[in-house]
């Protein structure tokens, strides 16, 4: 006996959006790396691993809190609050290799303005920049309309209007 | 005569009309004598030859003239007979327009008797002979051997001055259709029962039968029969015989008798012709004998009250009772009183069959007033076709039709006899058909197939061209010029046309048709097909090219700038503006030539059509493609908020990234150095 099947659009329903989401195996393999970069850190550069705690914290929120599923708000936070903190980790990797001069440079509050200052610079940029894309789309958008309408002058002047009237018909 | 002619010219008034810059005709001064009730004459010169004594006739019908007759006699020297110099359209004063003139030598004396005259002065059979048979004989023979018929031989038709004497002379031939003017009297039985228009153009037989009714009028002074009606003049010769009938009793001049007896001999095949009249004049007694007269019936059939002893007679009355014959017919009376009474098995088989629509190309059904013509045509095959008040002998088909012009219930007529094969059905009766009778055949075929064709060009107009080779064209709008022919037409079109219409009318497209040598069936169905503006202004203009292209037809500035006019939707067809504007400048420079096939080829250039063709439709899709690109950008802005905020964040990222990457380097720099 032939079953007759039907797809969520013909039921009516709507189709369920799916979220762009990585491989589950993918993902669980990036965590993994993660999670040995972070335990490898922790045996072996534990002052380093005590700044990039401190610059983990506004990229960290910002995955949290960022909806979108590409975490550009990660991203943006991230790299400017690691670029912040980059300075402080080299000084210890150059200089002074201990915990307790991680500590010291944790206490001066100028550091934690510098890190925070760059996830900040981060959040801004992030919620700046679509102002500038809209501005952006619309001046292109603007652009390409009106050199559209100006061929479609072009040819109604030289094919007269009812080029206008059989493109409107079809 | 030539110096009263060249006096008459000093003294004629100014106003006189001139035709072919030749022949000078004057309105002021009308002949009499000469006029028909046709046809009106007048004084006229020659300025060829001044001293010839020479008139017009100036036609007052829309009857085709006998051109054929006036080109082959023109220029003979026929003593007996008037000549014709010169013909054509003038413009007539009396007439508001223009009417046709033929231009004949003037014959001396007077007519031998008036239009209508009953009782003429008999001539002495001494005089006939020197004066009228030695030279009419010569003449018959002459026009014998051109194969032309008069048909016009009657006693008010023949000028003689018997004061005086001197030849006697034959009047025209030419201003109507063969025998138009005569009576029945001097007609044959056949060609007498047809319509005056459409008698036709007969043999010579039938001039020797005229000459010979002449002939006895004016031995005897008259006949009883000249005082009867056309159709008791044609009972009486069915009954007695023509000679009988025309002699009425009387004794003509013994010395005639034989050559009337030869003469009026009603069948045509034994009736006298050139060599037996030269024979009797040569001295030879030859002693004719009349054919036997058809034979009667015992009892006769009734039509209409009246009693009918004769198959003839019975068919004269049944086309005379044509309502009352349909039920004659029908009930078989008519087919028992053949069988029985006539004792003519065979025809009243033929009666019986006329029910029948048999053969490929039968009709689909017999109407009444078809069974009653195919009737008649079985009693009477000899006689013309009838069909209601059309009758005509088939070499008068053309005269008849062209006289219903102004009669639409007669073509009417004409249209259903042809649809009903009544000349196909005409040669069926015959087992071995004369030749002349196939012709007949195939001239039914030509005529059904005009007008089994509705569109302009076809139908009974095209019929009435076929048929009258000479017939100028009857459309209202160049009837005044008398075009009988495609340059006069198309010169006349350009002076008549106007705007407002397309120049080309039924009369005018089967006028073209009938009259170019070349096919024009396409053209012709185009014209029917064409609904839009510029179809039809198009293929108007093709047919008119080609008919001036094929006759090299003067250049007509007129009726191309009328079509330049009406060439805005052929114009606007051409989808490019540019173009539009170049073809409309080179047509109006065209126009000054005066010729539709360069005009044409200019409007309706099929490179151009081409070119216009593939560039508008590319266009087109340019056109629908930026609009839709348009739309979509137009309809993107409503959504563009989140397109920016997500491109947004990506630049962020992507500064982000940048940036780091810009400080990683930094600071490695600022370190190492």
């Amino acid at each position: 006996m032939a079953v007759t099947t039907k797809t969520a659009s013909e039921n009516g329903a709507k189709p369920r959006r799916l979220a762009r989401r990585p491989p589950a195996g993918r993902v669980r393999g990036f965590g993994l790396v993660v999670l040995m970069a972070i335990a490898s850190t922790m045996m072996f550069a534990l002052p380093i691993f005590l700044i990039l705690v401190v610059a983990s914290v506004p990229p960290l929120v910002a995955y949290f809190i960022d909806r979108d599923s590409e975490k550009y708000a990660a991203v943006a936070v991230g790299t400017l609050s690691l670029s912040g903190a980059l300075p402080y980790i080299l000084d210890l990797w150059l200089n002074t290799f201990t915990i307790r001069e991680a500590v010291l440079i944790l206490a001066d509050p100028y550091t934690w303005l510098v890190i925070y200052g760059a996830a900040a610079a981060g959040w801004l940029m992030y919620f700046m920049l679509p102002i500038a894309a809209h501005i952006y789309l619309k001046m292109s958008s603007d652009h390409r309309i009106a050199i559209l309408q100006k061929e479609c002058e072009a040819l109604v002047k030289e094919w007269g209007s009812a080029i206008g009237d059989s493109a409107e018909k079809s | 005569m030539a110096s009263s002619s060249a006096a008459a010219r000093e003294n004629a008034p100014a106003d006189s009309v001139i035709l072919a810059d030749r022949f000078e005709i004057q309105p002021q001064l009308p002949l009499l004598d000469l006029a028909h009730a046709h046809a009106s004459a007048f004084a006229a010169w020659d300025s060829d030859d001044p001293g010839l004594p020479v008139y017009a006739l100036i036609i007052e019908h829309d009857l085709p003239v006998r051109e054929q007759q006036l080109r082959t006699l023109k220029g003979t020297r026929k003593p007996a007979l008037v000549q014709p110099l010169g013909w054509g359209p003038v413009d007539w004063p009396a007439a508001g327009g223009r009417r046709m003139a033929v231009i004949l030598t003037r014959p001396a004396g007077r007519r031998l008797a008036e239009p209508g005259q009953v009782d003429l002065i008999a001539i002495p059979a001494k005089q006939l002979l020197s004066e009228f048979i030695t030279p009419f004989a010569a003449l018959l023979r002459d026009l014998g051997d051109m194969r032309v018929t008069h048909r016009n031989i009657r006693p008010d038709n023949l000028y003689s001055d018997l004061e005086k004497g001197g030849g006697w002379v034959l009047g025209e031939c030419f201003s109507a259709p063969a025998a138009y003017a005569q009576s029945a009297l001097h007609e044959t039985v056949e060609r007498a029962m047809a319509m005056r228009e459409g008698r036709g153009h007969g043999t010579s037989a039938d001039d020797y039968y005229a000459f010979g009714v002449t002939l006895a009028l004016l031995a005897m002074g008259g006949s009883p029969l000249s005082s009867l009606t056309d159709d008791q003049v044609i009972a009486a010769k069915m009954e007695q015989g023509s000679y009988a009938a025309i002699i009425a009793g009387r004794r003509p001049p013994a010395e005639l008798s034989e050559i009337l007896h030869g003469l009026l001999c009603d069948d045509r095949d034994t009736r006298w012709g050139a060599q037996e009249l030269d024979n009797w004049l040569l001295g030879g007694r030859q002693n004719p004998s009349p054919p036997p007269l058809e034979s009667q019936a015992g009892r006769g059939f009734y039509i209409g009250g009246e009693e009918y002893k004769t198959i003839r007679t019975a068919a004269l009355a049944l086309d005379r009772n044509w309502d009352l014959a349909a039920t004659l017919i029908k009930d078989d009376g008519l087919e028992r009183w053949v069988r029985s009474c006539v004792k003519d098995t065979a025809r009243a088989d033929a009666i019986v069959s006329c029910r029948v629509s048999a053969g490929q190309n039968a009709p689909r059904m017999i109407s009444d007033d078809l069974l009653v013509a195919r009737t008649i045509t079985v009693l009477d095959p000899n006689g013309p076709l009838r069909f209601r008040q059309f009758s005509a002998m088939p070499d008068g088909f053309g005269a008849a039709l062209a006289a219903t012009t102004q009669k639409p219930e007669i073509a009417r007529l004409f249209l259903e006899m042809i649809s009903g094969m009544l000349p196909a059905f005409r040669v069926g009766l015959e087992q071995n058909p004369k030749p002349s009778l196939l012709s007949l055949q195939d001239l039914g075929s030509m005529l059904r197939r005009h007008l089994n064709q509705r569109g302009p060009g076809y139908g009974v107009e095209r019929c009435l061209y076929e048929l009258n080779p000479n017939l100028q064209c009857l459309s209202p709008r160049v009837a005044n010029y008398l075009a009988t022919d495609i340059p006069t037409l198309l010169s006349a079109m350009d002076a008549e046309i106007n705007n407002e219409e397309p120049p080309i009318d039924r009369h005018i497209a089967a006028f073209l048709a009938a009259r170019l040598r070349d096919n024009v069936d396409r053209n012709l169905n185009e014209i029917a097909a064409a609904s839009r503006p510029a179809d039809i202004v198009l293929s108007h203009l093709r047919l008119l090219a080609l008919a001036q292209e094929k006759v090299a037809a003067p250049p007509l500035p007129n009726l191309c700038a009328a079509f330049l006019a009406q060439m805005g939707p052929v114009i606007d067809d051409y989808g490019n503006i540019p173009l539009r504007k170049r073809v409309s400048q080179a047509a109006e420079k065209a126009v000054q030539q005066g010729k539709l096939a360069a005009f044409l080829a200019i409007i309706d250039n099929q490179a151009n059509r081409q070119w216009d063709i593939g560039n508008g439709n590319r266009a087109g899709a340019r056109f629908t493609k930026a609009k839709a690109e348009i739309k979509r950008l137009i309809s993107a802005n409503e959504h563009r908020h989140l397109d920016a905020e997500k491109l947004g964040h990506r630049w962020a990222a992507s500064l982000g990234a940048i940036i780091a990457a810009t400080a990683v380097a930094a600071t490695i720099y600022s370190q190492m150095s």
